[in-house]
């Protein structure tokens, strides 16, 4: 009963992380910014929910479920390593690809914004050896 | 308790969330948008097959599928990565042809090839 509420709760709180990553991905207006919330909130949710499995899995205690509990455990260490690695992988590639960022002209003047990104590019963000 | 309908809701919520994931893959303004809502799905896809596992109720056996999943996910997206780090950044090839270029090519042509960049220095200067 107590492991059922637990793993309520896990879930429950994965799936408002999970809810905070989705609404930054699509609210965000800057790629940058976009990376950081799906860096943070993916691997917190998963590890809570991989989490709340475990208990539920090993509420009957067997050989067979402590098996697959260590394996759930496994791809919980798995993710909690590969995902920021991938997030980083992705911000480096932007980064190198000279993705716009985002500045408070840019945001005013809406989609618009893009050719002044081009311009405020040369400023100073990016150092000498990436400018070309 | 039965869990069951639990699990089942958070399955459909999740499905729900990938959708609007979705909006920025199709949306994206740039391939580096599309390929980060992309590892998002993919991230969330490990869960939902571990849900999934447990409402049929042969986890021991969807736990696999995750793992090699979750392996599959990491290496697509540091490949796809690096591929555009890569396409963003053709610079290192050049000096290697460079290089290669003199020492492929017969002796005659790399006698006159001081001679003819001499000329064009020349007729450039003045």
């Amino acid at each position: 009963m107590i492991t059922d509420i637990l793993v309520i709760i896990a879930m429950l709180s994965g799936l408002l992380f999970f809810v905070a990553t989705t609404v930054g991905i699509i609210r965000f207006p800057d790629f940058y910014s976009r990376v950081h919330a799906a860096g943070k909130g993916d691997t917190l949710s998963t590890t809570l929910f991989l989490g709340g499995a475990i208990l539920f899995i090993m509420r009957d205690f067997s050989g067979e479920n402590l098996l697959t509990a260590g394996k759930l455990l496994l791809i919980v260490f798995y993710i909690f390593i590969a995902s920021p690695t991938a997030t980083h992988a992705i911000i480096d590639a932007g980064y190198e690809f000279r993705v716009p960022y985002w500045t408070r002209s840019s945001g005013k003047k809406g989609t618009e914004g893009d050719e002044e990104n081009e311009e405020n590019m040369d400023d100073g963000f990016y150092p000498d050896d990436l400018k070309g | 308790m039965n869990l069951e309908p639990f699990f089942i809701v958070m399955v459909v919520a999740i499905l729900f969330l990938m959708l609007c994931n979705l909006y920025r893959v199709v949306a994206g303004p740039t391939v580096i948008d599309r390929m980060l809502g992309v590892n998002v799905i993919g991230i969330k896809t490990t869960v939902l097959i571990v849900l999934i596992g447990i409402i049929d109720g042969r986890v021991e056996m969807f736990i696999d599928i995750t793992l090699a999943y979750a392996l599959l996910n990491f290496i697509t997206t540091l490949a796809a990565a690096r591929f555009y780090q890569r396409i963003s950044h053709p610079a290192p090839s050049e000096p290697e042809e460079s290089l290669v270029a003199p020492s492929a090519g017969p002796e005659v042509e790399e006698v006159d090839a001081p001679a003819k960049a001499s000329d064009s220095s020349r007729k450039e200067t003045p």
